[in-house]
């Protein structure tokens, strides 16, 4: 497998881990307990496209947020999480 | 009263040139330059005042491509990952820490570097065979030429690749604790000679 | 019936009669090498392979079938052999089940024959054909069940001794293997017509191209037929483009590479056989290595393999491919046989009746099974003088150890026997797609080639020849060209088609064969389909029978397509035999899937140089040579190595030593390579609040010159890591964690950073290989430090008390950083200095502390010291315990955010009847603890029921005079003096021990404010 580091180009699987789901959401301190529990442990299984986190460890380090289809391992997309992540802050205006 | 402490190489200074034969490689592989080195961070929303204030001290901006770039007195940037450089002077030169710390305050993080890193050097006209049976990326004139930079792996250790000349010549930084172990696998894979269908353009 | 030819007495050759060959394009006829085969020593040419020299030598037993041993013979020409399976070579280079077909000879090559006893032609198991209606499909599911206990004793060590084909070595392989990486834009598989056709377009397009053939020389079936392009004998032409393609400066030509795999991205596995050919790799040189391609596209040109036929006594020796035969003939000048019957389905079977004649041997018969003749059919047997049988089939054969005759039924049923000593059978041809299918394409059958062909590709692949369905040699070539311009082009590449050479249009006419009538079929033999786990027809048609009527199914059940060969020869006629059987079509019957590799790969290959010491890299400390030369006893952390223990003249066991070790820290002053820890250097306006979000304690009101100790939590409320923070400046803090979780702090760090709170103003880097740190600890530490360090820093524990922190000069001006940090509980201190130092600076400490009698100590005198202190380290953290379960509950702080704060609330985790850190001392000191051991309360049974708890660290404490231990125990810190059972399951022991304070030493921390 090959993933495409916005930062490095297209790199083999062995720089890479996997972390998880990319769509959830740290919830704040003051959310209920159930929204934590969720957040560390439940996870949606959907067939077909997905977000998710990857590292570039042996790499650049960045943090990605990769679209691909869980059932085709089609990549659509990677960005970098930072990028991702200071988008939706601009975009919830907080 | 106390005496000066002695430096200790992590890699033999003598380069090694595997021995000749049918298929032998022609490399060297041996320290790279001793330099000045240093860490520089900065964050996005101090970019354009940074750039400017090394562009002002060293005649360059720090290249945000995967490439290094040299700037005046032969100090060299080095892109090395997100908002990451590694800065690189000769030494004897003055103090590299000191003069980034001077031209960028308050806004990058600097940290010295020249221990953190050592540098081997591998060189010769088979040094692209060689290294490619342990960095997984493509080093081919068309992909890859002097002043370009990789972070990837060479085997199982990471490694910041910069091509230095068209020999063609690799400098790779490891971190100094993996140095005796990467020069190892170096000479290793150099023994292993030359595959016979190598092409050289 | 009369049999014309007695058994035994088929013409064989002489040994030694390599002079009798006929000229031919793959042997260099003007050097004689010399082989050993079962003892015996052979001559062979150079160019031969192990099958065409034993067939030279008149050798056609090459081995014993795995389940039945029946006697047989060299089946093919090529990597899909099933039957002459060899042992090479001797000692620790001695390799089994390798295919006599693809094997080099070499001058001194040593093989042997495999699965017989105690010879190839007096197999003592052979006796097994006896009992073959037992081994009939299913064998292994039905036989062998009962009596249960005679499985153990009984069946399983018969079934040892006479299972398996050839033999491991015993002994480590002595031989290197390599691994590299390489790309380009186009990779061609084969070195046939299509093949080269493609690379010659591709490559003077200007592209990168890699063309790789499994094979030792280029040319593909071009040096098994005699076929001419533009007027030149086809091998020529191939000789010559290649000359060609080594001319381009960004081609790649590899033989005796194999492409045995694709994957995601464009990459493919590919295994060069560097050294397999020679008695012995150079010094240093491979005996194989494995390449990773990494490719834009891929075009697939790697021929075809032909079908056997399936009928009675099909699998005896002399039997063979009709493809093979022409091989055999015209690549390595051996003629297999000397009155031969051709029997085929197919125009091209026929060319080896015209290529046999052409060698001088006779063709008695051929044996069509089509209805109708066809041109080339009646062309051949008017030019060669065969018999031709139109609408005909073979029934059965005869000969034990070679065939000598054929029992021929022709069209209207009348059965002749015909002498034979080779019959060339040719089913038809599947193209090779077993690359199109690794990452599940399925392949669709094509009804008029009566094969299966690629219906789909994965993203970048394309095929072109025979491995497409292109069954000629001028369609070969024009295809190839077509997708050797298309792959280019893909890479931006545009090139213009060359004209074509010339080349013939061969016919093929393939017919599917009819199923026999139903009291025809079977006959009086058994006829194979997959030769090498001897599965026939008739097995096949009973997993029919049994209900296993899916194609998936039938495989496992029969073993059909399992063996090494991986059903090259089997499949399709085992898919043909089911369809017939269950009255489907082969479409609807469908395939199974393949997957990596086509051909079998070392595991050696797979490795590399990553074996052995080599596996892992080595991390070695700044200190680590004079370690080693002080006679340290080292340990692996991780891929760290770290001074274990300093053994001294006279110690004999590495307790003492280490007891020696923590009574000199104690008494005097030790030093310590502590450099491992992993250290963080974070700078920024921000580093603080990331510090508070990081660490459950606060570090806004930490000032500079002061270190503090914090604990990181997991989002899941458990305790992750821990370590101490500096801050040196207003915004710069330098952060330690464990040696193990050094990279996986980083990670998490980075993580937070990049995609939690991007927002935050702050920076981090890893130091920990920049600075080598060493921690001096000891009533005499600041004794020796004051040796070291420069005047201008005050020691004095006003100026610089327990918890300080500072950037320092040492040894005339070195820059320097001093930490008056304690994991032992001693005075101590940990020194830093940039790692180019760390050797200088431990020698430096040997000779400046000797006055006060200064020694190194290892991991195991810093463990001791540490549990002696209570402080909790990697197996109290262990990813199951929380801060309140290491007594830190009083660390979280409830006025800031952290990770892991809310989930560390959960009622579960914060019951004080969970396991709590307390510290046990055994009623009798000298009473073992062993970590690992169960709590359980004095007196009651050792049930799981009664378990209260686990020991995690214990020691022998040289300070205390006897045994120690740090674990967890339910409702632990209030039950202190009290007298708790340590039961040791694994030992079957209990020991009585008193719960405690986890501080077994200095509760008070005097030393460490001295």
């Amino acid at each position: 497998m090959r993933l495409n580091c916005p930062c490095c180009g297209p790199r083999g699987l062995e720089e890479f881990t996997y972390r998880g789901d990319a769509t959830v959401h740290r919830p704040g301190t003051d959310a209920p307990a159930q929204a934590w529990v969720e957040y560390v442990y439940l996870r949606d299984n959907p067939d077909g496209w997905h977000r998710e986190l990857w590292y570039h460890g042996a790499g650049c380090h960045a943090w990605l947020v990769v679209t691909r289809n869980m059932r085709t391992h089609e990549i659509a997309d990677v960005a970098r999480a930072a990028d991702v992540a200071r988008l939706a802050r601009e975009n919830a205006g907080s | 009263m106390p005496e000066t402490l002695a430096a200790t190489p992590p890699i033999p200074s003598a380069p090694f040139t595997p021995p000749g034969g049918k298929q032998a490689a022609r490399v060297t592989i041996g320290p790279g330059p001793d330099l000045q080195l240093a860490s520089m961070q900065f964050s996005p929303a101090s970019h354009a005042a940074v750039q400017t204030a090394l562009l002002a001290t060293y005649g360059v901006e720090a290249p945000v491509t995967p490439h290094a770039r040299d700037g005046h007195d032969a100090v060299r940037f080095i892109w090395a990952g997100l908002d990451l450089w590694l800065v690189c002077a000769p030494r004897g030169q003055p103090d590299l820490v000191a003069g980034l710390h001077r031209a960028t305050r308050p806004h990058a993080a600097i940290t010295t570097q020249g221990d953190g890193r050592s540098v081997i050097r591998v060189s010769g006209p088979d040094s692209r065979a060689i290294l490619s049976k342990l960095v997984p990326i493509d080093l081919h004139p068309r992909a890859f030429a002097p002043d370009c930079t990789a972070l990837t792996l060479a085997g199982h250790i990471p490694v910041q690749i910069v091509q230095h000349d068209m020999t063609p010549t690799y400098d790779l930084f490891v971190f100094r604790s993996l140095a005796h172990s990467l020069y190892h696998d170096l000479c290793h894979a150099a023994r292993g000679g030359v595959p016979v269908s190598e092409v050289y353009p | 019936m009369k049999l014309p030819w007695k058994k035994g007495a088929c013409p064989s050759r002489p040994s030694g009669q390599t002079g009798r060959r006929i000229p031919a394009n793959g042997i260099d006829p003007d050097r004689i090498i010399r082989f050993t085969f079962d003892g015996t020593s052979y001559d062979a040419y150079p160019g031969d392979t192990l099958a065409s020299a034993l067939l030279a030598n008149g050798l056609h037993l090459a081995g014993r079938s795995f389940k039945y041993h029946r006697p047989r013979g060299i089946l093919t020409a090529g990597p899909e052999e099933p039957n002459a399976l060899m042992e090479l070579r001797t000692g620790a280079r001695r390799e089994p089940n390798s295919r006599a077909t693809v094997t080099e000879i070499f001058d001194g090559l040593d093989a042997c024959s495999q699965n017989r006893w105690p010879s190839l032609r007096m197999d003592a198991l052979g006796v097994n054909g006896l009992f073959s209606p037992l081994f009939t499909a299913g064998f292994y599911y039905k036989t062998f069940m009962w009596p249960a206990a005679f499985w153990e004793k009984v069946y399983e060590p018969l079934i040892r001794r006479a299972a398996g084909l050839g033999r491991a070595a015993d002994a480590a392989d002595p031989d290197l293997y390599e691994k590299t990486t390489t790309f380009c834009d186009v990779l061609v598989v084969g070195s046939g017509p299509a093949a080269l056709a493609a690379a010659l377009v591709a490559g003077r397009s200007g592209a990168r191209v890699i063309l790789c053939e499994q094979d030792s020389v280029t040319g593909g079936r071009l040096r098994a037929d005699r076929t001419d392009i533009d007027g030149v004998p086809g091998w020529q032409w191939a000789d010559r483009t290649v000359t060609a393609l080594r001319q381009m400066p960004e081609m790649r030509i590899m033989t005796r590479t194999c492409v045995f795999g694709t994957y995601d991205g464009g990459t493919y596995g590919a295994l060069e056989r560097v050294a397999d050919h020679i008695p012995c790799p150079a010094s240093g040189q491979p005996r194989q290595r494995l390449w990773r391609i990494v490719a834009r596209r891929c075009i697939v040109a790697g021929g075809g393999i032909e079908r056997p036929m399936v009928f009675p006594n099909n699998d005896r020796p002399g039997i063979m491919l009709a493809g093979a035969v022409r091989t055999y003939i015209n690549r390595f000048g051996v003629v297999p046989g000397q009155r031969a019957v051709v029997f085929t389905n197919n125009d091209d079977g026929l060319c080896t009746a015209v290529d046999l004649q052409h060698a001088g041997a006779a063709v008695t018969a051929i044996v069509d099974t089509r209805a109708e003749a066809s041109d080339m059919a009646q062309q051949v047997a008017r030019g060669t003088g065969a018999r031709l049988f139109t609408g005909g089939t073979i029934a059965n054969t005869y000969g034990r150890l070679r065939v000598h005759a054929a029992a021929i039924r022709d069209r209207s049923g009348r059965v002749r026997h015909v002498a034979c000593d080779l019959i060339a059978m040719s089913g038809g041809w599947n193209p090779e797609l077993s690359l199109t299918t690794h990452l599940g394409a399925k392949p669709v059958y094509d009804p008029e080639l009566c094969a299966f062909t690629a219906g789909s590709f994965p993203p970048g692949m394309l095929a072109a020849g025979v491995a497409n369905g292109t069954f000629t040699t001028a369609g070969c070539l024009h295809e190839g060209a077509a997708r050797g311009q298309e792959a280019a082009a893909a890479c931006g590449f545009d090139t213009e088609l060359p004209p074509l050479p010339a080349a013939p249009r061969e016919s093929y006419g393939i017919q599917a064969i009819q199923p026999a009538p139903r009291d025809q079929a079977g006959g009086d033999g058994k006829a194979f389909i997959d030769f090498q786990n001897d599965v026939t027809a008739k097995d096949v048609r009973l997993a029919a029978m049994e209900g296993f009527r899916c194609v998936e199914h039938v495989k496992r059940y029969t073993t059909l397509g399992m063996a090494t060969d991986q059903g090259k020869t089997s499949n399709i006629n085992g898919l043909t035999a089911l369809a017939q059987q269950t009255g489907r079509d082969i479409v609807r019957t469908g395939t199974t899937m393949f997957r990596p590799p086509v051909q079998p790969v070392a595991i050696g290959a797979l490795a590399g140089a990553h074996r052995g010491r080599h596996f892992k890299p080595d991390r070695l400390t700044p200190t680590h040579e004079w370690a080693r030369q002080q006679g340290a006893v080292f340990t692996a952390n991780g891929i760290w190595h770290r001074a274990q223990w300093f053994p001294q003249d006279g110690e004999t066991h590495w307790r003492d030593t280490v007891n020696r070790e923590v009574r000199t820290v104690r008494t005097a002053v030790g030093f310590c390579d502590v450099t491992t820890l992993g250290k963080i250097d974070i700078q920024g306006p921000d580093a603080a609040t990331f510090l508070d979000r990081l660490y459950v304690n606060g570090w806004q009101k930490l000032p500079v010159g002061r270190v503090r100790y914090g604990l990181m939590l997991r989002e899941d409320g458990f305790a992750f890591d821990d370590g101490t923070t500096a801050r040196l400046d207003e915004q710069h803090y330098v952060m330690t964690t464990t040696t193990a979780h050094a990279g996986a702090v980083m990670q998490h760090m980075e993580l937070c950073h990049q995609w939690l709170w991007p927002e935050l103003d702050v920076h981090f880097i890893s130091v920990t290989d920049e600075w080598a740190q060493l921690a001096i600890a000891g009533p005499r530490s600041r004794d020796v430090l004051r040796h070291v360090v420069d005047p201008d820093t005050d020691l004095s524990n006003d100026a610089f008390g327990y918890m300080h922190a500072a950037e320092i000069t040492i040894c005339g001006g070195q820059a320097a950083r001093l930490f008056r940090l304690s994991f032992s509980g001693e005075l101590a201190y940990e020194l830093a200095v940039p790692a180019r130092y760390g050797d200088a600076l431990a020698r430096l400490l040997m000779k400046v502390g000797a006055p006060y009698g200064i020694a190194p100590y290892g991991t195991e005198a810093l463990g001791v010291m540490r549990i002696e202190k209570g402080h909790p380290a990697g197996p109290e953290l262990n990813g199951q315990t929380t801060a309140h379960d290491l007594n830190m509950g009083r660390m979280l702080s409830t006025r800031k955010d952290f990770i892991g704060r809310t989930m560390a609330a959960r009622p579960a985790l914060t019951d004080p009847a969970r396991p709590t850190l307390v510290g046990l001392r055994p009623v009798h000191a000298h009473d073992e603890l062993v970590a690992g051991s169960h709590l359980l309360p004095h007196g009651a049974e050792a049930t799981g029921a009664h378990d209260q708890g686990w020991i995690s660290s214990a020691t022998w404490s040289p300070t205390l005079d006897g045994w120690i231990a740090l674990g967890f125990l339910s409702g632990g810190p209030g039950r202190h003096g009290e007298t708790i059972m340590v039961h040791n399951p694994l030992a079957d022991s209990q020991v009585a021990a008193v719960v405690c304070p986890p501080t077994f030493f200095d509760p008070a921390g005097d030393r460490l404010h001295a």
